[in-house]
């Protein structure tokens, strides 16, 4: 059993990339859940577009066609098992069925505020000893909120 | 055998076969031949690079032997580390240990040879109160005079009650007061010890006092061994009466013919000699001014006060010659003075090789 | 040399130290007694491709003008000194006061990443240090007493590790040391344990971390131990031949002595170096089982999620304060010899 990016299951299943013996035995599914199937243990990550403001009006237009274009059900029909799509044209495959469940499951979207590097930050520092298994998981915890919160501080997260 | 020394020695005889060190082509010594008797006081006595200081090297161990042989008492040593020579060696820069206090470094032979703790203490003030440094035994060399560091090497020599002494020029970075002091101090402990000793040095006047007898070195040759009135009375050749005695031998280049020295000023006869070209050489205090006579009839060339004595110096063909005259002698520059050479306190020696030829 | 005369003779190192040394001390200080201002935030609307709903956001506009305002942040005072990341001064004596033994207590300061680095960074240094200056002595002596011809190669190739760059060489010596490099290989085949990993392992990490240094460092007291033997008085060596001091009571007694100024001097360099050991830790990806003060300082400023100016500056001066520290036995010594000579 292995856990990854949803969007990789196409390279796991498409023959290129892989196996007659990985393809021919790998089912995917969607996230283990917590509190009795109450919500997957994952948040769903999405790309979108974004054009910056300091270029020119003709520049922001020609991107804005370009992107739009590159998001018409037409190139998702094309491509339909090249990643998992949200758009219209998209019809799930193998490949996608266990980002399909996870969101049907109604797990939330990633946090996208600005403190979470910080918690990446404490996190990745501290929870290396529980990994060691030099330490307990609730310690480790307590050791990511204390660092969070100091760190949070002198960010100005938290006062 | 019976000894009189302060310490039981063994015999120290040492003998020198044939010792010869080249490196590559450059000779440093060759075919060096000597018995130094036990007790003996020997003095090695040359120019800079006369081969006296590797000599002394050799037999210390510290140079490796091209040829020849050392012994010991009898024993060969050639392939002995020098700490296994049983000599003691003191050197012209000292060669204290700075980090160590003069106790210190006088007892680091007894240390590092492993005799017991008990003697230490004992050994060392004997050899402190032998060269007077009691009062400085807490001080470190850099804390010391010139004078106090050689007795401090001294000392460190003496600890060790070694079989042999050499020493390397140990008075040379002296001033001349103190040169002469610690010179009678050597003079004196070499009697009180009785230890056989080998003194480098390039300087006559430490060979003439010091010595039982001296070797004449240049470029590695010998030149002559002999006692210091052997030496200054009778040298050899042209090399040992030119280098010993100050100021040095008068040479004047000439012809001998039936017996008799001819050169445009002088003339000596008496002389037993095929008739050949000749230097004569005389020492400045044999000859004497007279006002009736003489052998030499010159201008006066200077006149130098020496205390002792005044010394008149002419030229004769381009030579100086000098004679030493009373001490109230005085005389102007350019004035004419008699000089009597008599044939008795004249050498004669070969122009080409120097060798002695009579006199 | 008169007061006012040395006075314009030092006054350009003067100024050069003032700029380029006490005054980024200064701002660095300053800056580690400030943290960010609060950031204001107000609620928004968020829609996105799984629906919509209220979220706290940041007020860019008012976050930014209360920086335009006053550019170097909040004043904290020790505030960031004294929090857990560092100091950890509130956590430290509740572990006292709850610790039913030392060891207890060193354990939960151990658990602290100020402590932890630091206990790396010590431990770093006083092995580091002495094992560089021994090596190097030996290596020094044993180049010494090679014949000529061969002498320069030998000293071209024990300089080496110097010529590395500190993290190419410890991303050399890493990969080795991989379960699947030369070392790491030869050790699992060795002990016939194929499990064996020495990233894996805490202690090994250290151990490792530590041969490193020394391996880098040697050749640095290496030259300078070989250009301080071309000094040792020949005359006195020979005097010790004579005495009948073997070669080892030679080197004890002669040629050590001769060269204690430079062991100190060697000493000194390499307690501040190592003091600040950051390299091999990030060439080894060490940073799990052994962190350093300059690799915190680097982690608060580079680490990927945001720099922590506040806490690299407080770091960095309690590094220098370690330094400070350090140095203080030897520069007292040093004081008390130059005094001693005057008199």
């Amino acid at each position: 059993m292995a856990t990854l990016w949803g969007s990789r299951g196409g390279a796991v299943l498409d023959g290129e990339g892989s196996t007659e013996a990985v393809t021919s035995t790998t089912v995917l599914t969607g996230a283990p859940t917590w509190g009795n199937n109450a919500r997957p243990a994952s948040t769903l990550w999405w790309d979108g577009i974004a054009i910056s403001a300091n270029i020119s009006d003709e520049d922001a237009e020609a991107t804005f066609i370009a992107m739009m274009h590159g998001i018409s059900s037409d190139v998702i029909k094309a491509n339909n098992d090249a990643t998992v799509w949200l758009g219209d044209g998209y019809t799930p495959s193998a490949a996608s069925a266990g980002v399909t469940a996870t969101a049907a499951g109604g797990a939330a979207p990633y946090p996208m505020l600005p403190f979470m590097g910080t918690l990446h930050g404490a996190l990745g520092a501290e929870i290396s000893d529980f990994l060691q298994g030099s330490e307990s998981a609730e310690q480790a915890l307590m050791d990511v909120e204390a660092a969070y919160t100091a760190a949070a501080t002198e960010k100005g997260f938290l006062k | 055998m019976i000894s009189n020394r302060l310490w039981e020695g063994e015999l120290a005889e040492i003998q020198l076969r044939n010792l010869s060190k080249r490196w590559g082509s450059f000779v440093g010594v060759e075919n060096f031949n000597l018995t130094v008797a036990d007790e003996e006081f020997l003095v090695l006595l040359g120019p800079s690079g006369c081969g006296k200081t590797t000599t002394m090297r050799m037999i210390a161990g510290l140079e490796e032997v091209t040829d020849g042989d050392i012994l010991i008492d009898g024993v060969r040593v050639n392939d002995l580390d020098p700490k296994d020579r049983n000599v003691a060696m003191v050197f012209q820069s000292y060669a204290l240990y700075p980090n160590m206090n003069v106790y210190e470094n006088i007892r680091f032979p007894l240390k590092v040879r492993k005799i017991p703790e008990s003697e230490h203490k004992e050994r060392v003030m004997r050899a402190s109160a032998m060269v007077e440094l009691d009062e400085f035994l807490h001080r470190k060399p850099a804390e010391l005079s010139g004078g106090q560091r050689q007795r401090v090497a001294l000392a460190r020599a003496i600890v060790r009650e070694p079989n042999v002494f050499l020493m390397d020029e140990p008075l040379s970075n002296l001033d001349a007061k103190l040169r002469v002091s610690t010179r009678a101090q050597i003079k004196n402990l070499s009697h009180e010890l009785k230890v056989t000793t080998i003194y480098v040095t390039h300087d006559q006047i430490e060979a003439m006092t010091l010595a039982d007898r001296v070797v004449v070195m240049k470029g590695g040759i010998v030149q002559q061994v002999g006692s210091p009135t052997d030496i200054y009375d009778r040298p050899e050749n042209a090399f040992v009466a030119s280098f010993i005695g100050s100021p040095a031998m008068n040479l004047v280049q000439g012809d001998v013919v039936n017996n008799k020295f001819t050169s445009s000023d002088l003339t000596v006869a008496g002389f037993t000699a095929s008739n050949q070209p000749a230097q004569l050489g005389f020492r400045a205090e044999d000859a004497s001014i007279v006002n009736e006579g003489g052998d030499i009839h010159a201008a006066v060339y200077t006149m130098e006060l020496l205390g002792d004595a005044t010394m008149i110096t002419v030229r004769l063909n381009g030579e100086l010659v000098s004679v030493k005259a009373h001490k109230d002698y005085r005389v102007k520059i350019g004035d004419m003075v008699r000089i009597s050479v008599p044939m008795d306190i004249c050498h004669l020696f070969d122009i080409q090789t120097g060798a002695r030829i009579g006199g | 040399m008169k007061n006012r005369t040395f006075f314009w003779f030092i006054l350009p190192s003067l100024v050069t130290m003032m700029l380029f040394i006490a005054l980024p001390i200064g701002s660095v200080f300053i800056q580690s007694l400030h943290i960010e201002h609060t950031t204001v935030l107000k609620e928004v609307k968020n829609c996105g491709p799984f629906g919509c709903k209220l979220e706290m956001q940041v007020d860019v506009d008012a976050t930014s003008q209360l920086k335009k305002d006053r550019p170097l942040g909040k004043f904290n005072g020790f505030g960031t000194y004294k929090n857990r990341n560092h100091l950890a001064v509130s956590e430290l004596s509740t572990a006292w006061t709850n610790s039913p033994t030392f060891g207890v207590f060193l354990s939960e300061a151990y658990n602290l990443p100020f402590y932890r680095a630091l206990a790396f960074t010590l431990t770093y240094t006083f092995l580091v240090t002495p094992l560089v200056v021994m090596l190097g002595f030996c290596i020094a002596l044993a180049v010494n007493s090679l014949p000529k011809r061969i002498k320069g190669p030998t000293i071209f190739v024990s300089l080496l590790p110097m010529i590395v760059t500190p993290l190419i060489g410890s991303l050399i010596l890493f990969w080795m040391i991989d379960s699947e490099g030369i070392l790491g290989a030869s050790l699992q085949w060795i002990f016939e344990d194929p499990s064996l990993s020495l990233k894996a392992s805490p202690t090994l990490t250290w151990a490792m971390l530590i041969v490193y240094g020394v391996w880098h460092s040697a050749p640095f007291a290496f030259i300078i131990f070989y250009a301080g033997l071309q000094t040792v008085p020949a005359e006195t060596i020979e005097a010790a031949m004579i005495d009948g001091a073997s070669r080892w009571e030679r080197t004890r007694y002669v040629i050590l002595p001769h060269l204690v100024p430079l062991i100190v001097f060697i000493a000194l360099i390499q307690l501040m170096d190592n003091f600040r050991v950051f390299e091999p830790i990030v060439g080894f990806s060490a940073q799990a089982s052994a962190t350093s003060l300059s690799w915190i300082i680097f982690n608060d400023l580079a680490g990927g999620e945001g720099s922590f100016f506040g806490s690299a500056g407080a770091t960095s001066v309690l590094t220098i304060l370690g330094v400070a520290v350090l140095l203080i036995p030897v520069l007292f010594r040093t004081w008390r010899d130059f005094k001693g000579k005057v008199v």
